[in-house]
This record gives structure tokens, sequence and C-alpha cells, in this order.
């Protein structure tokens, strides 16, 4: 029986998390990385990659069902807020009422979402 | 003198971008450790969320330079099979669609990936407002 709710995984977005991103994924763009740079644009200061926080929806998709149980899931999200240095974002989710899947969300410490969407088993579809 | 940057223009839908083979090395996964330090990889395996990583490598290798102040809106992510650390990945990148939504550029890059030994290990879709 999978369980109603997804295991919770939480961090703390600073500017060093975003530098270790960066370097991983090669993506240096100076709106996460220049503050100067990302202060003259519309978001107005730098904002974190929006896959960073896409992370913990994996991780807490595997920490709930297993790492070779995600292999069977189709995960849909869209980034519908930015990440700003210092936010407290956690991801987490609830089971659908068919019980083939999860919807999925990262929230910050506001209690906005910044990441919405589901993960459904690859047959529910 | 800087390459001129992939614009909306540009992009084919059903034409491949281009391939790109990485291996990820225990070094880079403890970068992916140190950045997430409750992730606690299987001896030899890559965490799945690492897949992530090589779709947005893959990517930003391979369309390049870009214009600045592109967002990433959307994602779909399928996973199919566990990737070993030292592992040759080798991602396609794809343009799925390109169209306007209102005033705003909208592109879909697929990356498709497989193993050194041809078998499937993900796919993702990016969903792009591009910016020029």
């Amino acid at each position: 029986m999978e369980p109603e709710t997804l295991h919770p995984i939480a961090m703390t977005v600073d500017q060093a998390a975003i530098l270790r991103y960066a370097a991983l994924t090669n993506d240096f763009n100076p709106l996460h990385v220049d503050p100067a740079f990302a202060a003259t644009t519309e978001m107005g200061g730098v904002i974190a990659h929006g896959t960073l926080s896409l992370g913990l929806i994996w991780q807490s998709l595997v920490a709930t069902l297993g790492a070779n149980a995600v292999l069977d899931l189709d995960l849909r999200i869209k980034f519908v807020r930015p990440v700003r240095v210092g936010d407290r974002v956690e991801a987490s989710g609830e089971r659908v009422a068919a019980g083939e899947g999860y919807t999925v969300r990262v929230r910050k410490q506001d209690g906005t979402d910044i990441i919405v969407g589901t993960a459904l088993k690859r047959a529910a579809r | 003198m800087s390459a001129a940057p992939v614009l909306f223009e540009h992009f084919v839908p059903g034409a491949v971008i281009g391939r790109r083979t990485e291996t990820v090395d225990a070094a880079a996964l403890a970068s992916w450790v140190e950045l997430y330090p409750w992730e606690k990889p299987e001896d030899g395996l890559l965490p799945p969320g690492y897949a992530v990583i090589l779709q947005m490598r893959a990517f930003l290798n391979l369309v390049a330079p870009r214009p600045p102040g592109n967002i990433h809106a959307g994602q779909s992510f399928e996973t199919y099979d566990r990737i070993a650390v030292g592992e040759a990945v080798t991602t396609e990148v794809k343009c799925l669609d390109k169209r306007m939504k209102g005033e705003r550029r909208l592109v879909e890059l697929e990356a498709y990936a497989t193993g050194g030994d041809g078998r499937s290990l993900f796919k993702g879709v990016l969903t792009l407002y591009w910016a020029a």
C-alpha cells in the first residue's frame, strides 16, 4: 500500500547552494550567480535555478517509494514562481484519488507554491 | 568574437539539434551529495534525480549561446533505468515544437538519453519561453 503523502524534503537555498548547482549543471547564467546583474533584470535580484528545487521532488518520491519505483513515474511540473536567495523550500505531495501516483509541489516558507505538478504511474496516463 | 545566439527563428520542429556523451564520475556525485546531503546514493548508482542534471548539461551545451532572459517554464520527465556511476550517457536534444503563446515565444525541447549499452535511461521535455 502506497502512503497517502510523500515524505517531505526541505532545504534552505543560499547562494552557496546556487553556486554548487551552477557548477553541477554548468549553468552560470548571471541571473543565478551575479547579484549586480540580476538586480538590473525584471527579477530584481538573484533567483535559483528552477531544477535545483525540482531535485527535491525526486528526492521526496524516492524517500517515499524507493529509487526503483520512481522509474515507473511520469513527472510533469510547472515552475510557477522563482526561488530567492535565503528561501526555505519544501517538496511534498499527496496520492491522487485513483491511487495511481501523486500530486507534487515545492512550496516556500510563506506558503506559496513554486513548483506544481503530478507524478503519475506511466500506465495510468 | 562571440558566436551569435540561438534565436527562436533557428528552431526547426522535429529536428535533432545534437548529441552529447558524458560520464558522471565519483567527484560529480560527491558534489551532488554536498548540495543534497540527505541523499544516500546506492553503491555504483546515481540517484534518480541526477538525470535532470544530465538533461540540463546536454541542453546547455548543445543549445548555445542562448539569448539572455530565457525562462524555463515547465518540465516533464520520465526515467527508464538506473544510471551507473562512470557510465557513458548519450543525450540527444531535439526540438519538438515552437509556437507563439500570446506575445511569448514558446519552445519545447526533448532530451532523450541512452546508456553505453544502448538502453533507454530518461526522457525530459523542457518548455521554455525563448527571449529572442
